[in-house]
């Protein structure tokens, strides 16, 4: 059985399924046969017909040999293991969404840019500040002054404006 | 007559050339590296456009179409990775010529096949879909809602390996599409009680978090370092003698593949590899190909560039996309408030005749910025992913954010990053997402506005002939989807005995 498209038909299924008991709260339209719920509930059936196809189609599958990647080797926790990194740029990316507003665009993307330089291997201390300061300032200049789409100051809003 | 002439010398004006000539640099730059597509450098780009008129954005976007189908041929020559996929088939022959230290040689066809592949494709363009668009132009409700179901057929052709797998992205992407307000009545439907999510998935987001996001995920992965440039760059226009060698091989790749580009779901990489078969079928010493032929480097690259004038007729004529970037380019018409189509020659055919001239100007900028920076650009092969991945997330953060200055579609453009990520790993399809997105709207609110017409009559459907062909073009498509895989499974397994390289599709 190929196990992960198992999984991924499993959790198709079940979103179908979850979007189709949703749809039975929708109100009836009387006038034109169709209301609100018509679309979404053929389209939820036909999410759950396909997945379980992949998960027949699965379930008759020899066992998928392990792959000479990343994937067959050990988890490790550290970040010398490739899904750690990418868990942890997940993780950056929420935090700079999360602090974005109150600390500012400038600040925050200095930061995360340093800290995913240095996630990612880069040891150059100058390199890294230059990029980060860098790109930081680009792409503020571009929104900003070309675009004139605000980006939110934070702390730097008394010097910024 | 006058308003074409107009619209054209709006193209012609210095800003406008000056935009395009960015776009066609950023393209080649963004198609150079390897693991980043034109399609994903389009949806980087579309926040860009926000509150720019039509023209100026249209112009760069389709500027970094055009440079990216090129761009994608330098990392193939040099470092024997296709910067996009439609360059896989120029790996076949540009790298080995590239071996013999002759990289400047491959360089200097590739661009000249792309120019010439890209701007047959921009005139055929230009000739044909006008008259496309006058049929569509007696299209109402019930033909837009065959219309959509015959793009929405296209799923089929874009779903990679598993056409199970891409039905199943389609019909996660049609009930994605039917988030927030319905249509017709306005009842709130998926939302949660999350009014950011009233008007719809956000657009924008959605697509730099399924195509740019999702990408970044998978590139922080692997940190090895750039590989090594073959051999020096020392040449920027092919030779007579290659020109002589190439001639046939370009001008049968630049029609192939602008009719390829024109059917939906066949991209440039299919293109690329049908011209490079047929240059190998019709040539005198087939049996040379796969050490270094020149031929085949003009066939693949002129097919591909060809290509992306021919997807512009189902987009342009129909608003039907034909791949994964028309249907960010789609968007981008959208966002600017245009909707592609029939309607669009009608009401903005001004816009109609700025894209034709943009993307004639577009290969000329081609032609002479990948002449001009060709060696620069072979050196950004060697931007470190270490530096480049994070500065893409600050950019796909502040494109996220930008047009609404809503951090909820921050969130949003995460989590389709995050699960796009994991769409690829276990080889799903991203494309039919998108389209289901741009699609599923019009598909139910036209039915819909359809029934209203009829009193709840569905033979309203039948009553039309031009709707009753699309749909019947709809179940053909399907079917020559269901074929063509098949095809193409069967090759792949039998190049797969045989031992030879497949390349990257």
């Amino acid at each position: 059985m190929n196990r992960a498209n198992f999984v991924c038909g499993a959790i198709g299924v079940a979103v179908g399924g979850g979007a189709y008991f949703r749809t039975s709260d929708f109100p009836a339209d009387v006038v034109m046969k169709i209301g609100p719920a018509f679309f979404p509930s053929m389209l939820a059936g036909g999410l759950m017909l396909s997945s379980a196809a992949l998960m027949v189609i699965a379930a008759m599958e020899a066992a998928q040999p392990a792959a000479p990647d990343a994937e067959a080797e050990p988890f490790r926790l550290s970040l010398g293991d490739g899904r750690v990194r990418a868990v942890v740029t997940t993780l950056a990316v929420l935090a700079f969404t999360l602090v974005l507003v109150p600390l500012g665009f400038i600040p925050t993307s200095v930061i995360f840019l340093l800290a995913m330089m240095a996630l990612l291997g880069v040891r150059r201390p100058l390199l890294m500040a230059a990029t980060s300061v860098g790109v930081t300032l680009g792409i503020w200049l571009i929104f900003e002054k070309l675009l004139v789409l605000t980006l939110p100051a934070g702390i730097l809003e008394s010097v910024l404006y | 007559m006058e308003l074409l002439l107009h619209s054209f010398g709006n193209v012609f004006h210095p800003s406008v050339m000056l935009i395009i000539a960015m776009g066609v640099a950023i393209g080649i730059t963004i198609g150079a590296l390897p693991g980043l597509t034109a399609t994903m450098g389009v949806a980087l780009l579309v926040p860009l456009t926000f509150g720019r008129p039509p023209l100026e954005s249209l112009a760069m976007l389709l500027g970094l179409y055009c440079g990216a189908m090129y761009g994608g041929s330098i990392a193939a020559i040099l470092v024997r990775t296709p910067g996009t996929p439609a360059a896989a088939a120029t790996v076949l022959e540009g790298y080995p010529i590239a071996q013999r230290g002759e990289a400047g040689r491959a360089l200097s066809m590739a661009l000249f096949a792309s120019f010439s592949g890209g701007l047959t494709g921009a005139l055929i363009m230009t000739f044909m879909s006008p008259v496309i668009s006058d049929v569509a132009l007696e299209f109402s409700t019930v033909e837009y809602f065959a219309l959509a179901v015959f793009g929405l057929s296209v799923i089929v052709s874009i779903s990679g390996k598993s056409i199970v797998k891409g039905l199943m992205a389609g019909f996660f992407g049609l009930l994605i599409s039917t988030i927030g307000a319905d249509p017709i009545s306005g009842f709130p439907r998926f939302i949660f009680g999350q009014m950011d999510l009233f008007e719809g998935p956000p657009f924008i987001p959605t697509l730099i978090g399924l195509f740019a996001v999702s990408e970044v995920l998978a590139n922080v992965q692997i940190t090895r370092a750039t590989q090594r440039v073959l051999a020096a760059v020392d040449r920027f226009f092919p030779s007579k003698a290659d020109l002589k060698a190439s001639w046939k091989a370009i001008c049968r790749g630049s029609v192939l593949g602008s009719f390829i580009g024109a059917i939906p779901g066949a991209g440039g990489d299919i293109a690329a590899f049908v011209s490079y078969g047929e240059t190998k079928r019709t040539s005198k010493h087939p049996e040379k190909f796969g050490t270094g032929v020149i031929e085949g480097v003009a066939a693949s690259e002129c097919a591909n560039n060809a290509c992306s004038g021919g997807a512009m007729i189902p987009l342009l004529s129909l608003g039907v996309p034909g791949d994964a970037v028309t249907a960010v380019l789609l968007g981008a018409f959208v966002i600017q408030g245009l909707q592609p189509g029939p309607l669009l020659y009608k009401e903005h055919i001004d816009i109609v005749y700025n894209v034709f001239a943009s993307m004639i100007v577009a290969n000329f900028a081609v032609l002479i910025i990948g002449a001009l920076g060709i060696r620069l650009f072979a050196k950004v092969i060697l931007v470190r992913k270490a530096i480049l991945m994070p500065s893409i997330l600050v950019l796909s953060i502040v494109g996220a954010y930008a047009m609404r200055r809503d951090v909820f579609d921050v969130y949003f453009m995460l989590g389709f990053g995050v699960f796009g990520y994991f769409m690829q790993k276990y080889d799903f399809p991203l494309s039919p997402i998108l389209l289901a997105l741009i699609l599923g709207p019009m598909a139910e609110a036209n039915l819909r506005r359809s029934l209203v017409v009829s009193g709840g009559d569905f033979g309203i459907i039948l009553t039309r002939p031009i709707a009753v062909a699309l749909l019947v073009l709809a179940v053909g498509s399907l079917i020559a989807g269901f074929y063509n895989h098949r095809k193409i499974a069967r090759r792949l397994a039998e190049q797969e005995r045989t031992g030879r390289d497949v390349p990257d599709e």
